[in-house]
């Protein structure tokens, strides 16, 4: 069976029964001053790093912006670039194709190919400059020009 | 030292050039009442010590924005009483206490405190008081040995006048019941 104290509150000392170092009250004002001050000496390196952060990424999004508009300004130069001759012929050529109706088109390829055609007059031209040179090779080498003619 | 009300104290700290001393007014006029509330609650000294700093570290960076409607001291007790439930909840925390082994190792910190200078029955009573409720600890801390006003309470505590003194009531009952049967 529990033993049972008959002890009302009002009988136990009300007195304090804790105590502290020596002067330990005394120097506590001094020790906070130190912990205020590292506080704050924290608070100020966090506030660097935040100030920090906050500057690279500034300085990142105007890099970002720089580069997007050099892209902008190197890309529209590109496009007004004077063209070369050459360039300029080819271009005209192919607009002036591109402006051309179906019938058109068809009439300039025919023309096209008829003068790559041949001239009978030019060919014949060249067969008689090498008439000659052939009879003299046939001749020295004891060749009838009618057998040729027979075999074919 | 002149002692200065809150008031003026509270007056003194708008001016910004004398601001760091009326802060040093009111930590030299409030540390030892604001220790012994702390001390009451998490027992060792160590840690009193770290809740009271803390508590007016919290005091600096918010008297600039503590509005005068309500009183300095109730106030400052409201930090103290939060920063020290805090601290406890974090010992629990950090270690995964239950609340029983809380009480368990408040008890022995009492039973090795070097600064107890306590009796048996003082001691008997702390024991008793640490198997309380946290705030009802509060409560009986304030009332018992700080004799403050049931309204002064309510102010700290954010609690009516009326669940104070019943939480008082059924404080005593259990700290007289645990004496009897220990």
């Amino acid at each position: 069976m529990a033993r049972k104290n008959n002890i009302k509150l009002e009988e136990i000392n009300k007195a304090n029964p804790f105590g502290v170092p020596e002067h330990y009250f005394e120097n506590f004002s001094v020790r906070l001053s130190d912990k205020l001050s590292q506080t704050e000496k924290v608070k100020t390196t966090a506030f660097s790093f935040a100030w920090l952060h906050s500057r690279a990424t500034v300085i990142l999004a105007f890099a970002s912006i720089a580069l997007i508009l050099l892209i902008g300004v190197i890309f529209v130069n590109y496009r007004n670039k004077p063209l070369s001759s050459k360039e300029m012929i080819e271009a005209y050529k192919y607009s002036a194709i591109q402006d051309l109706s179906d019938e058109q088109l068809a009439e300039m390829m025919n023309n096209n190919r008829k003068e790559k055609q041949l001239d009978p007059d030019s060919v014949s031209k060249a067969n008689e400059k090498y008439k000659d040179e052939i009879i003299e090779y046939l001749s020295n080498e004891n060749i009838d020009i009618n057998t040729i003619v027979d075999s074919q | 030292m002149t002692d200065y009300t809150d008031k003026e104290l509270l007056s003194i700290f708008r001016d910004s050039e004398r601001r760091h001393y009326a802060f040093n007014l009111i930590v030299r006029k409030y540390t030892e009442r604001l220790y012994w509330h702390i001390r009451k609650l998490v027992i060792s000294h160590d840690d009193a010590d770290d809740v009271l700093q803390n508590t007016f570290v919290k005091v600096w960076n918010g008297l600039d924005s503590f509005r005068e409607d309500a009183q300095l001291y109730t106030w400052l007790y409201r930090i103290a009483t939060n920063e020290a439930l805090t601290f406890l909840s974090q010992k629990k925390r950090k270690y995964f206490l239950p609340l029983v082994d809380v009480e368990r190792q408040l008890s022995n910190t009492l039973e090795t405190d070097e600064y107890f200078s306590g009796d048996e029955l003082q001691k008997k009573l702390q024991k008793a008081i640490l198997r309380l409720p946290e705030k009802q600890r509060v409560v009986f801390n304030l009332k018992y040995f700080e004799e403050m006003q049931y309204e002064e309470m309510a102010e700290i505590l954010e609690t009516s006048v009326g669940a104070l003194k019943a939480s008082y009531h059924h404080a005593v009952k259990k700290i007289e019941k645990y004496i009897e049967e220990n």
